[in-house]
């Protein structure tokens, strides 16, 4: 309870300085800041509006089909790098490229080829999210112990034996920890696709709506919803994680 | 490309063969983007309009570059400057409330829950948000790109300082190292790598923020000249911004990657020896 104790206090402070200072205008327009106040008012109103329930579905909808697609990419084509030395060594120029290339640019060439509705979103969410899954898997299929690898082939393991026994295990936690990343990638790949386009449905769409409307409130209260959500899907795959590769250390940031 | 195994493997993993492979693969793309421009593939018709060939590309890349060079730098210089502000503002600022952080334990747990739902939150979201109190200009762009390289900064900053060997700072206080002297010539030197891994994530980050804020709505830079083109339907217009923004993000990258050797030297990333062979 005292690790508590200290953030919600803070918090407490905070919301009630803003409370007060917000409608005086000191220190920014009150119609650019709304006070915790009206935005919970906005959320109240939100949450009776038959539309939040079509745009947060649609954007969880673009965030997983996306998330599926670049695993899936990620996995497949890192295992063929990774088991095609050549392959990769003739590709190098280009995932490097990939890898330095701000995914955001292609936002709107996505639009262009995909049109505005879910598709676009689903390829940028895909595009973004691919890359650490892909990098992950990559590395950690390549790079094993060579001891390990030594030991088990003058044990006359087979390449199949190797790769499933001692490859595989000791890429998992690396592979998770892309993933991992990935998740957190393809939601930014989704709100930023639809926050761009500002057409069709998904919260980003209703931000940039609300926005250009300037009801400040409703653009907050829909960052909050996409801050919980944000932080649920970051600890619910640390926790995964935990579960599935309980015995790797934790590797935080590989193939960032 | 599975045949390459066998007697012809030495000559195939030659790095003269391995770099003619490679720019192979390029003109294929090429070649295959030219193919695929106006045709119907799989019933599908892929309009000149949505995918120009990539001569009409090249062409107005080329005009781009030569003729209105001018033009192209200014779009280019401004840019640049909010990348670079944001990456400046939002490094300084990461690292000094990291310090603070790590230094002052009462500060640290009032704010670190927050922390870490803002990290996790997509920062992108708050663009609109930004863009409507600093404006449609340069301010808002900045702003975005500092939030954009706060965070990773931030967050390596504490787990560099946060993860340090506690053999070595057990040593060095049994040599009587005053804490002074074991933040500096200790703590603060191991924690560099993970500090400068932050910086590398920021940089990348802050380009996205500044070209983000851009595409919503700015008055001049090259994010928002891809809207414009994009918004006339001047696509191989718009495919050639592309081709210079990724450009400068593969140029900038490259350029904390060197950095990053030279400065951190002693980094070991394994990673690296998956492109020698």
């Amino acid at each position: 309870m005292g690790d508590f104790l200290p953030p919600l206090l803070f918090l407490a402070g905070g919301l009630i300085a803003w409370q007060l200072i917000a409608p005086t205008g000191w220190l920014v327009n009150p119609l650019l800041l709304p006070t915790p106040g009206a935005i919970a008012k906005a959320g109240w109103e939100l949450l009776g509006a038959a539309y939040l329930g079509e745009n947060f579905v649609r954007t969880v909808y673009v965030i997983a089909v996306g998330f599926v697609i670049a695993v899936l990419a990620g996995l497949v084509l890192g295992t063929l790098m990774a088991v095609v030395p050549l392959l990769r060594l003739v590709m190098y120029p280009y995932i490097i490229a990939f890898q330095a290339l701000p995914k955001i640019v292609l936002v709107p060439l996505f639009i262009v080829l995909f049109g505005f509705g879910a598709a676009a979103k689903i390829v940028t969410a895909a595009a973004i999210a691919f890359f650490p899954v892909f990098m992950n898997t990559m590395v950690g299929l390549s790079l094993v112990d060579a001891d390990q690898r030594r030991l088990m082939e003058s044990l006359t393991a087979s390449r199949w034996q190797v790769f499933t026994k001692l490859q595989v295990p000791s890429a998992l936690p690396l592979i998770f920890a892309g993933v991992k990343v990935s998740a957190t990638y393809a939601m930014t790949g989704a709100l930023a696709a639809e926050l761009i386009a500002g057409t069709d449905i998904g919260l980003g769409r209703l931000i940039s709506t609300f926005s250009f409307a300037l009801q400040m409130d409703f653009v907050f209260i829909i960052v909050i919803v996409i801050a919980v959500m944000a932080y649920l899907l970051f600890t619910g795959m640390e926790r995964l994680g935990e579960k599935v590769v309980f015995w790797g250390e934790d590797q935080e940031r590989g193939g960032l | 490309m599975t045949a390459a195994r066998g007697s012809r493997r030495g000559l195939l993993y030659h790095p003269g063969m391995r770099w003619t492979l490679s720019v192979l693969v390029f003109v294929g793309a090429v070649a295959l983007w030219h193919w695929a421009s106006g045709r119907t593939i799989l019933g599908l018709h892929i309009h000149e309009i949505i995918l120009p060939p990539p001569r009409d590309v090249a062409e107005v890349l080329w005009t781009l570059v030569v003729d209105d060079t001018g033009f192209l730098l200014e779009q280019l210089q401004v840019t640049l400057l909010e990348i670079f502000a944001g990456f400046a503002i939002g490094t300084a600022l990461g690292l000094g409330l990291g310090l603070l952080l790590i230094a002052s334990p009462l500060i640290r747990k009032m704010i670190y829950p927050y922390i870490v739902i803002l990290h996790s939150m997509p920062g992108v979201v708050i663009a609109p948000i930004i863009i409507a109190w600093f404006g449609f200009g340069i301010e808002s762009k900045i702003v975005q790109s500092t939030l954009g390289a706060f965070f990773p900064v931030l967050i390596n900053t504490m787990v560099g300082l946060t993860l340090v060997d506690e053999q070595g700072l057990r040593l060095m206080e049994s040599f009587t190292a005053s804490r002074r002297q074991v933040f500096l010539k200790y703590r603060f030197p191991s924690a560099l790598p993970a500090i400068f891994t932050g910086i590398r994530i920021g940089l990348t980050f802050a380009m996205i923020g500044a070209i983000i804020s851009e595409f919503l709505a700015a008055e001049t830079g090259l994010g928002q000249l891809i809207q414009r083109y994009h918004y006339e339907l001047k696509i191989p217009e718009m495919y050639s911004v592309i081709v210079i923004i990724s450009l400068l993000g593969i140029v900038l990258f490259f350029l904390v990657e060197w950095l990053d050797r030279k400065l951190i030297f002693w980094r070991e990333d394994p990673a690296r020896q998956l492109w020698q062979r």
